[in-house]
């Protein structure tokens, strides 16, 4: 079960000794929203400011994704263009994939060495 | 809500411990200006939080808030968006003072939710009282000022016995009331107490005995006279 957002966004500022008016600062919000968002007053911001928060951070952009449930933009855009991408996570959906399946999935595919940057 | 009567050295030892604690846990030293946004966030693992309190509370002059249960420490938005910020860092300190001092009594007379809010109609009362003492000291820590003021103005204590200065120029100027944010602004400058107000500073220079008001005139602002500093 992961944290909710704003306590992940919290962590995750903490460790990178980054104030919370400071943050926001310099992803141009205001300090009340940011306030707002660590204390889960309201929804998680957009993918692209949680993107922006990641890179003011150097902080895992994949945590901050999962914590708010959100996808990272760039695999949006590469699902809605390969058709049989969506069509494979339709089928784990119907079927109910789990955590086992995924890693054996993964564990399949550098077996077989899938994509293109396998040599 | 009452509280007991603390005296001014056991809250300096209160905002010394949370000092020393800070450093401890986030192994550092703190000197001026003092960080405290991190002192509360790091140092007591508070959340802090900036609102519109005003709004929320339908209070008009309430500038922060302490909640006890949830760990929190708030400070009005309008703080956060006034163009100096002495102000907003001081009531951050402030409500650090009442988690250091006054947490206890808060979760004793809290009818509902333990939390306390600061209002500028209670400035007098023992309670802010106090935690403005704890602020004061956690800002402007009594060795720095004494270091700031012996670089600017000597070992010997300013006296001021007249109002008005008989010179204030630009390169040097006569210690009297009515330059007071200019004593307060150089110690200030000297120390890197970039995070604290004129007032505040020379309210702590009068406690510590660095600075006296040998006349009957306060310091304080006024507006027409003030400008030029």
């Amino acid at each position: 079960m992961t944290d909710t957002f704003g306590n992940t966004l919290r962590r995750l500022r903490l460790e990178a000794g980054v104030g919370l008016r400071e943050l926001a600062r310099r992803i141009d919000k205001s300090a009340g929203y940011m306030s707002d968002v660590e204390q889960d007053n309201v929804p998680p911001p957009s993918e692209e400011i949680i993107l922006t928060i990641a890179g003011v951070l150097l902080a895992d952009r994949n945590e901050l994704l999962r914590a708010a449930r959100k996808m990272d933009p760039e695999l949006s855009r590469y699902v809605a263009e390969e058709g049989r991408a969506a069509d494979f996570l339709r089928m784990a959906k119907e079927k109910g994939f789990d955590h086992e399946d995924w890693t054996k999935l993964s564990q399949l595919a550098e077996i077989a060495k899938l994509g293109k940057k396998h040599p | 809500m009452k509280v007991p009567r603390l005296s001014k050295a056991s809250i300096a030892a209160a905002a010394a411990l949370l000092t020393d604690h800070y450093e401890s846990a986030v192994n550092t030293s703190v000197a001026p200006p003092v960080p405290v946004e991190d002192l509360i966030e790091r140092g007591l693992n508070l959340r802090l939080g900036f609102h519109d309190l005003k709004s929320r509370l339908n209070l008009n002059d309430v500038l922060g808030a302490t909640f006890v249960e949830k760990r929190l420490i708030f400070a009005d938005a309008s703080l956060v968006e006034s163009k100096s910020k002495g102000r907003l860092f001081f009531t951050l300190a402030h409500e650090a003072g009442h988690w250091m001092l006054h947490r206890a009594h808060i979760r004793r007379s809290a009818a509902g939710e333990a939390a306390h809010f600061c209002r500028v109609q209670d400035a007098k009362k023992p309670v802010e009282w106090q935690a403005d003492y704890f602020a004061s000291c956690l800002l402007m820590p009594e060795k720095f000022v004494c270091d700031a003021f012996q670089r600017t103005f000597g070992c010997e204590r300013l006296s001021l016995h007249n109002v008005h200065a008989a010179y204030c120029g630009p390169l040097c100027f006569d210690p009297c009331i009515g330059t007071w944010p200019r004593i307060a602004a150089t110690v200030m400058e000297a120390g890197g107490f970039t995070n604290v107000s004129k007032q505040a500073m020379i309210i702590r220079l009068q406690d510590i005995g660095l600075v006296r008001n040998e006349t009957q005139t306060r310091m304080s602002w006024d507006a027409p006279r003030m400008a030029a500093f």
